[in-house]
């Protein structure tokens, strides 16, 4: 994957990605579900960005207020929660993502 | 306005006769007289017949006061006791009066509460009234004067309601329904959460519920609408707005159909509204309404659901933000940008998520008002389906 595109205005997705390269080597790569789906990340933290190409490959960016993201089964500081446009979570085995669009009513 | 409220204060003027005829008396006020048809009694005969029994009403200007006689007139036969003999309790005079153009002369009663006058127009009719009936009541235990045995509904009662809420103090919540009393409430949006909002909102005392939406109600609709839509309900090919007001006014006779899509050229309907419930899937067309709302200092909920089939099934969110005007701090949760490419479109709908997204909306909009205790301020709630958590980022 190429980051030159994606990480131009993704505000919170740079440096996390300066982080999982660095770490690629010393991270075993963890099992998350996102959306009911498993992928394996091999980084230490994720936000919002990354969440949004894992459930939605074709989109680049998740853009201001599109996203609903919530985690459960997060580390013990803070296990569960809404992922807002600010914040990350240091990301365990087995933890669980909901990444939606929701605008259907 | 003091001195004659004052001097008239005795007994509030109509609720005598407003008494009344809750009660079920064929009562009506003919010039000056209250005339009760229906009066049951027993006749000489021995057998029950029925009656008309005048009251004449004490006035004091343009209000009733206390009586001031205790004098009433009859028509019918002179009412008997069981054996025969003269009704005791109440000295029945000879025909002597036309009370009513070709009805036959009247006779006058008497009769009084010992050392004093009746204290109002109820206890003077429903007294003459049981001394008449007792006598028949022996005979017919179900002969009675109160003929309209279930009140007609009575506005001042039912007030916003087709019929009497008889929920609310079964259960003494009064005063907690006096928090959102009185409301008009806009649904902008009648698809399945919408819909459901309004199946909810119809059972609230608000004053008014109007609904926005220029689409047709259609056969897929009914899936994911409240209630079972019948075969002509979809050959009538109705607006979804009419389908729905048609159907909610059975109860509520405040919903007022407006077949619109809000943009910002009409976005001014929505200017009426104490509350907004926000439930369409165009996030694109959300900023029109979204600034008319806040630049008219109206509060609402935005709802919305993004769900995903999965190869552990279904999965997916749904959000409720709440936006008031002294606290818009969850705005940017609210998607506002269109999605022309489908990418992340599945457009999966099930009624019972549109049911539960409805219910949370539904339950911040009272929460917002006191109606519901809260020991947080939510301003943006999630419930994620798979792990079956609510999360709730609170305003600040």
């Amino acid at each position: 994957m190429t980051d030159d595109n994606t990480d131009k205005n993704a505000t919170d997705a740079a440096p996390s990605r300066g982080t999982m390269i660095t770490q690629h080597q010393e991270t075993p790569a963890k099992t998350i579900l996102v959306n009911g789906r498993e992928h394996r990340f091999a980084g230490e933290e994720i936000g919002r960005n990354e969440l949004a190409r894992l459930a939605f490959p074709a989109i680049e960016t998740a853009g201001r207020g599109a996203l609903t993201v919530a985690y459960d089964r997060g580390p013990l500081e803070a296990p569960s929660g809404i992922l807002s446009a600010e914040r990350k979570t240091r990301v365990l085995d087995g933890q669980t993502f909901s990444v939606s669009r929701t605008d259907k009513s | 306005m003091g001195r004659r409220s004052v001097s008239a204060a005795p007994t509030s003027p109509e609720s005598d006769v407003r008494r009344l005829i809750d009660e079920g008396y064929a009562v009506a006020l003919v010039d000056g007289m209250l005339v009760v048809s229906h009066v049951p009694y027993l006749k000489p005969t021995g057998s029950v017949g029925r009656g008309e029994l005048f009251v004449p009403v004490s006035m004091a200007g343009d209000r009733i006061v206390a009586p001031r006689v205790h004098t009433a007139w009859w028509i019918g036969d002179a009412p008997c006791e069981t054996d025969g003999t003269t009704l005791r309790g109440v000295a029945v005079n000879a025909p002597s009066r036309m009370m009513l153009p070709g009805r036959g002369l009247a006779r006058m009663l008497c009769s009084k509460p010992d050392g004093r006058e009746f204290h109002d127009h109820h206890e003077f009719v429903a007294t003459y009234i049981a001394l008449l009936g007792g006598p028949a009541a022996t005979i017919d235990p179900l002969a009675t004067a109160r003929v309209r045995a279930r009140p007609v509904p009575v506005d001042l009662r039912s007030g916003d309601f087709a019929y009497i809420d008889t929920a609310t103090p079964r259960a003494a919540l009064t005063s907690f329904s006096d928090r959102i009393r009185g409301q008009t409430i806009g649904i902008i949006g009648l698809g399945g959460t919408g819909s459901y909002v309004l199946d909810l909102v119809s059972k609230c005392c608000v004053h008014a519920i109007h609904l926005f939406d220029a689409d047709l109600f259609e056969q897929h609709s009914a899936f994911r609408a409240p209630g079972a839509a019948t075969i002509d309900d979809l050959r009538a090919r109705r607006r979804k707005v009419d389908h729905f007001a048609s159907m909610y006014r059975g109860i509520h006779r405040g919903v007022v159909p407006h077949a619109v899509r809000i943009d910002a050229g009409t976005a001014p309907l929505l200017d009426v509204l104490d509350f907004a419930f926000v439930c369409i899937d165009d996030a694109a067309a959300k900023p029109p309404i979204m600034d008319r709302l806040a630049a008219r200092g109206i509060a609402y909920v935005d709802v919305g659901m993004g769900l995903h089939a999965s190869e552990r099934g279904i999965v997916g969110a749904m959000r409720t933000t709440l936006v008031t005007p002294d606290d818009d701090g969850m705005i940017d949760r609210i998607p506002i940008d269109g999605d022309p490419d489908g990418v992340y479109s599945t457009n999966i709908q099930i009624c019972e998520l549109n049911a539960l997204n409805a219910a949370f909306a539904v339950i911040a909009w009272k929460q917002h008002h006191g109606f519901y205790g809260v020991n947080r301020r939510v301003g943006n709630r999630v419930f994620v389906l798979e792990d079956g958590i609510v999360h709730n980022e609170e305003l600040a």
